[in-house]
């Protein structure tokens, strides 16, 4: 046994082996455990390969430009560019379209607002250009161009999205030039009165554009209008779409998209009204150099000039005067006699004018062969223009009173001119126009007398036929003076003597004051309007009335009924200072402000004066009760500076029931002026608040002295 | 048997199975120095883009290659993107980390833009089922155009602004198209949406960016996390916030004040959320701009 044990004992050397071959396998199945453990998937999966990117698919194509070689052909339209909406724009931006369109002989002019009206400006425009406006246009003025549209004139209308309201902030944000204030709604002031609608998006191209995706471009064209002649492919740079009741003239195409539209194709870039007047164009930067050289827009702009330079204004109004005028003009006076001092500077001024509109005038005792003819004369030297008007059929006659009272007429109504159209029209205040526009054009001024002739010559400067009649070749004017009967609009007279509406009352309605109820501008106009023409001007609606509004009226009725005076609305009477004829009635509790003024109830009224005009038909000392005050507004009390008026009355003052008794409530001031006789009545009460009877005694007595009867 | 055998014999017994468990435990001490526990680095990208944030990924980057225990690495990302060099510069790190190991993305609220730029470069990547995905395209302030004048000499006509208005739009489309060939490359197969479509710059839902290919699932972090531990074919990993040890790391040193939000000219105002940007090309979304064009 022991052998045996001998036999296999290890050796130290041996044992101390075993135990490291031992250790070290344990150590491997512990590290190895690990490894399982922590990296049961050992070896790692296969690395990720990083794909590399394809640059052959980055490669932005530069912008190409090309050069054009513009043909301009002659016109001589006249363009207005509009800068008076606080267009966005510099008007260098337009350098490319101002010079083909003055290659092409037309004149180009900017309006700014200042000055003349834009209705006069347009008087000898051919073409109105809109661009970028920012302020949106008046009803007034889209009138105003929708008559110049109607009588040939040509509107280009230009907006894009990179053109927004201008930012009025000191510190120009990022936010605010990311999201400005659009000017759609302002282009669309305008645009839409001709049945243009511009939205409120841009167009953009992800697959096929001019290096970026809202530089877009158009290839679908209108291939029957001029305006895309020659065209193949045209690029916009930031671009509205727009839909036209008229034809797409310029249409993106399928890639073209809307940014606020999704999903619509073929979306018009440029469009053009049916009858061929109105452009509307989605971009403005193609406009601009150096964008107008890019693909075809450089041909585009000639195009977008021919159109503005044509003069397709229609020339045959008498409003046209004197552009209806081809070339030299002779001015014939009709007798010898008219050639006084004052009408030879009449003609001088009109030959003034004249110039300037490009025409020459000059002054002939006989029609000269191939020129026009101006005739300026008096009802009763006719005689060398029979002729002319036998072949428009106008027989002009005077009938002088001793015939008419010798014929059994009776009444001595004054000389009367007869026109077989029209009928018997007095010859006092009364205008006639007759305008021939075949070659050579004949316009006819005829009036009572040297002065009549030179005011109604005057008043086709001024494009003032307001209060005329006009049938085909023929208009009668009231000068507003005598007591013309006029003929309704188109009317045919039957010659028959009626009693019909003369003169003119104009009645301001001073409604828009802070504090207040109402105005009697509907009584007088009630009362009133079966004697006379009567016009009533509403400030709260119509604003502050221009001086032209108010021409050609006998008398002017400023109403404030019983709002309180107040010194912003000091604006609506100032309009009355603009009159220098006619008569003048302020009424109303507070018609001025005065801020020394002092203010009391006024309940009643006493006639103080009855043997004035005005009082007829109020008995002396009789006290008209007022109605109630709707606002409860008290009334200035009036005092009068006997050292400053000389020629006054007072009619009527405070009665018994109203505060500061005696005091003057109506008060009738005559006042010489340069050789006319002014007359104005102030009263201080509303009108409103009179009995029916004797509002209508007062406004009749009141116009009838205002237009100077006694 | 006496206790003194007793205890002899058990001396022998203790003898024979102490030390190999000791063995066994030192071995397997031993073998963490020589394999130890792996782990999963969490890398932030947290908040808009520009050379600050920059450097605070690629110091993350650099711990988790620095870390040998990290086997792959999640870039969390919330961010709606910032300046083009920056996150390009961000792209191009984790693209070369993903030499190293698995770089997976997990996108949080946001990845829009450049923050979607970054995020494109891991693979695959994790978003939450509304998270705003997308956002391809690059903006930029036109440069003014400067002219000659008898004031200033310039060696060149552009010297003064680096372009024109012509070539500068070719540099903001070469941009644009960089990124969707980014985009693609990255992604291949699995886009589902033209170039033409994911150039409107357009921000997708989660959801909805999955369906177009733009991401690949719809999980959390730790989906992404665990996703990333398969790819590196490690188990019972740690997680190692790498972006927390490095602000740790950093703390007093230059990159605290570098990676400072308020440091970037263009971030946005911690109050108001408004930023003011100068002029530059952006790789970002924000509807809340301000600043002076």
């Amino acid at each position: 046994m022991n052998n045996m044990r001998n036999k296999f004992r290890m050796s130290t050397t041996a044992k101390i082996l075993l135990v490291l071959v031992a250790v070290l396998a344990v150590a491997s199945l512990v590290f190895y455990g690990r490894v399982l453990w922590y990296y049961p998937h050992h070896p790692p999966l296969e690395k990720a390969t990083v794909p590399a990117i394809d640059e052959e698919n980055i490669a932005p194509e530069p912008i190409e430009y090309t050069s054009f070689r513009d043909r301009p052909v002659p016109a001589d339209g006249h363009v207005v560019i509009d800068l008076s909406h606080a267009n966005n724009l510099q008007i260098n931006d337009l350098t490319p379209l101002q010079d083909r369109i003055r290659a092409r002989g037309a004149t180009l002019t900017t309006y700014t607002g200042a000055g003349d009206s834009l209705e006069a400006r347009l008087i000898d425009a051919t073409a109105l250009v809109v661009i970028a406006p920012s302020v949106a246009y008046s009803a007034d003025e889209r009138d105003v161009i929708a008559d110049f549209v109607d009588d040939g004139g040509l509107l280009m209308l230009t907006a894009d999205p990179t053109r927004p309201v201008p930012d009025d902030d000191e510190f120009v944000t990022l936010y605010s030039t990311f999201f400005p204030t659009s000017a759609v709604p302002v282009i669309n002031s305008l645009a839409n009165a001709f049945g243009v609608i511009y939205y409120d998006d841009y167009l953009y191209n992800l697959e096929d554009n001019q290096g970026n995706f809202r530089n877009v471009k158009f290839s679908i064209f209108d291939k029957e209008n001029a305006l895309t002649k020659g065209l193949k492919t045209v690029v916009f740079f930031g671009c509205h779409s727009l839909r036209s009741e008229g034809g797409s003239l310029v249409a993106g195409d399928d890639g073209t998209h809307s940014s606020v539209r999704t999903g619509e194709s073929n979306v018009t870039a440029a469009t053009v009204t049916a009858d061929d007047h109105v452009l509307a164009l989605g971009d403005i930067t193609f406009l601009t150099p150096p964008y107008n050289t890019v693909e075809d827009n450089d041909r585009l702009v000639s195009n977008i000039a021919d159109w503005l330079a044509a003069d397709r204004r229609m020339r045959d109004d008498l409003e046209d005067f004197p552009y209806f005028f081809t070339d030299s003009v002779d001015v014939l006076l009709l007798s010898d006699g008219l050639l006084d001092p004052q009408m030879i500077a009449s003609v001088a001024d009109w030959q003034e004018h004249f110039a300037q509109t490009g025409l020459d005038l000059t002054l002939h005792t006989r029609p000269r062969a191939g020129f026009d003819r101006f005739y300026v004369g008096t009802f009763d030297s006719v005689e060398p223009i029979e002729d002319l008007l036998e072949d428009v059929d106008i027989t002009v006659s005077i009938t002088e009173d001793a015939d008419r009272r010798a014929s059994g007429d009776g009444e001595d109504i004054g000389d009367h001119i007869t026109i077989e159209r029209f009928g018997g029209i007095p010859v006092e205040g009364t205008s006639l126009f007759l305008l021939d526009l075949q070659d050579p054009v004949t316009l006819i001024v005829l009036a009572e007398d040297t002065d009549a002739a030179v005011s109604a010559v005057e008043r086709l400067f001024l494009g003032d036929l307001s209060g005329c009649v006009r049938s085909d070749t023929v208009t009668v004017c009231s000068t507003g003076q005598g007591t013309s009967r006029m003929p309704a609009d188109g009317e045919e007279s039957t010659g028959e003597d009626t009693e019909s509406p003369s003169g003119g009352v104009f009645i301001i309605e001073d409604d828009y004051r802070p504090q207040g109820s109402r105005t009697g501008a509907a009584e007088f106009e009630a009362i009133l309007s079966s004697k006379y023409n009567v016009t009533t001007w509403s400030v709260k609606q119509q604003g502050i009335p221009e001086y032209r509004d108010m021409l050609g009226y006998d008398v002017y009725i400023f109403d404030s009924g019983d709002y309180a005076a107040d010194p912003d609305s000091i604006d609506a009477l100032l309009a009355i200072a603009n009159i220098d004829t006619g008569g003048i009635m302020l009424i109303g509790a507070q018609p001025v402000a005065s801020a020394e003024g002092e203010y009391a109830d006024i309940g009643d009224l006493r006639v103080v004066d009855p043997l004035h005009p005005l009082a007829s038909g109020f008995e002396a000392e009789e006290i008209i009760k007022l109605g109630p005050s709707e606002s409860g507004v008290p009334a200035i009390t009036m005092i009068v500076d006997e050292s400053s008026l000389s020629d006054y009355s007072i009619i009527f003052e405070r009665g018994p029931d109203s505060e500061e008794t005696g005091s003057p409530a109506v008060l009738a001031l005559s006042e010489s002026y340069a050789g006319a006789e002014l007359r104005l009545i102030l009263a201080t009460f509303a009108f409103y608040r009179l009995p029916e009877t004797a509002q209508e005694t007062f406004a009749l007595n009141s116009v009838s002295w205002l237009m100077g009867n006694d | 048997m006496s206790f003194s055998v007793f205890l002899r014999k058990l001396g022998k017994v203790l003898l024979w199975v102490v030390p190999p468990i000791l063995v066994l435990v030192g071995a397997w001490f031993a073998g963490a120095a020589v394999l130890p526990r792996p782990a999963v680095g969490v890398i932030h990208l947290d908040t808009d883009i520009w050379a600050g944030s920059a450097s605070f990924v690629q110091a993350q980057i650099d711990e988790a290659r620095d870390d040998s225990r990290i086997k792959a690495v999640v870039v969390h990302i919330d961010s709606p993107g910032g300046e083009v060099v920056a996150t390009q510069a961000i792209f191009l790190e984790l693209q070369a980390l993903r030499q190293d190991m698995p770089v997976v993305g997990s996108i949080d609220a946001m990845a829009a833009s450049g923050g979607y730029y970054a995020a494109v470069a891991t693979d695959p990547i994790f978003a939450k089922p509304s998270s705003d995905i997308g956002n391809v395209g690059v903006w930029a302030l036109i440069p003014p155009e400067a002219t000659i004048t008898d004031v200033v000499l310039t060696s060149g006509p552009f010297k003064i602004t680096g372009s024109n208005r012509d070539d500068f739009l070719q540099d903001i489309e070469g941009i644009r198209q960089e990124f969707v060939e980014t985009v693609f490359s990255q992604r291949g197969d699995r886009m589902r949406i033209s170039r033409a479509e994911i150039s409107q710059g357009l921000l997708y839902p989660g959801r909805e960016a999955a369906t177009h290919g733009l991401i690949d699932h719809i999980g959390s972090q730790s989906d992404a996390v665990e996703a990333a531990a398969r790819m590196a074919g490690i188990d019972h990993y740690k997680i190692i916030d790498l972006g927390t040890r490095v602000w740790a790391e950093a703390e007093g040193s230059s990159m605290e004040s570098e990676t400072d939000d308020a440091n970037w000219i263009g971030a946005a105002d911690p109050m108001t959320g408004e930023r003011s940007l100068p002029y530059g090309v952006y790789l970002l979304y924000d509807v809340r701009l301000r600043g002076v064009p």
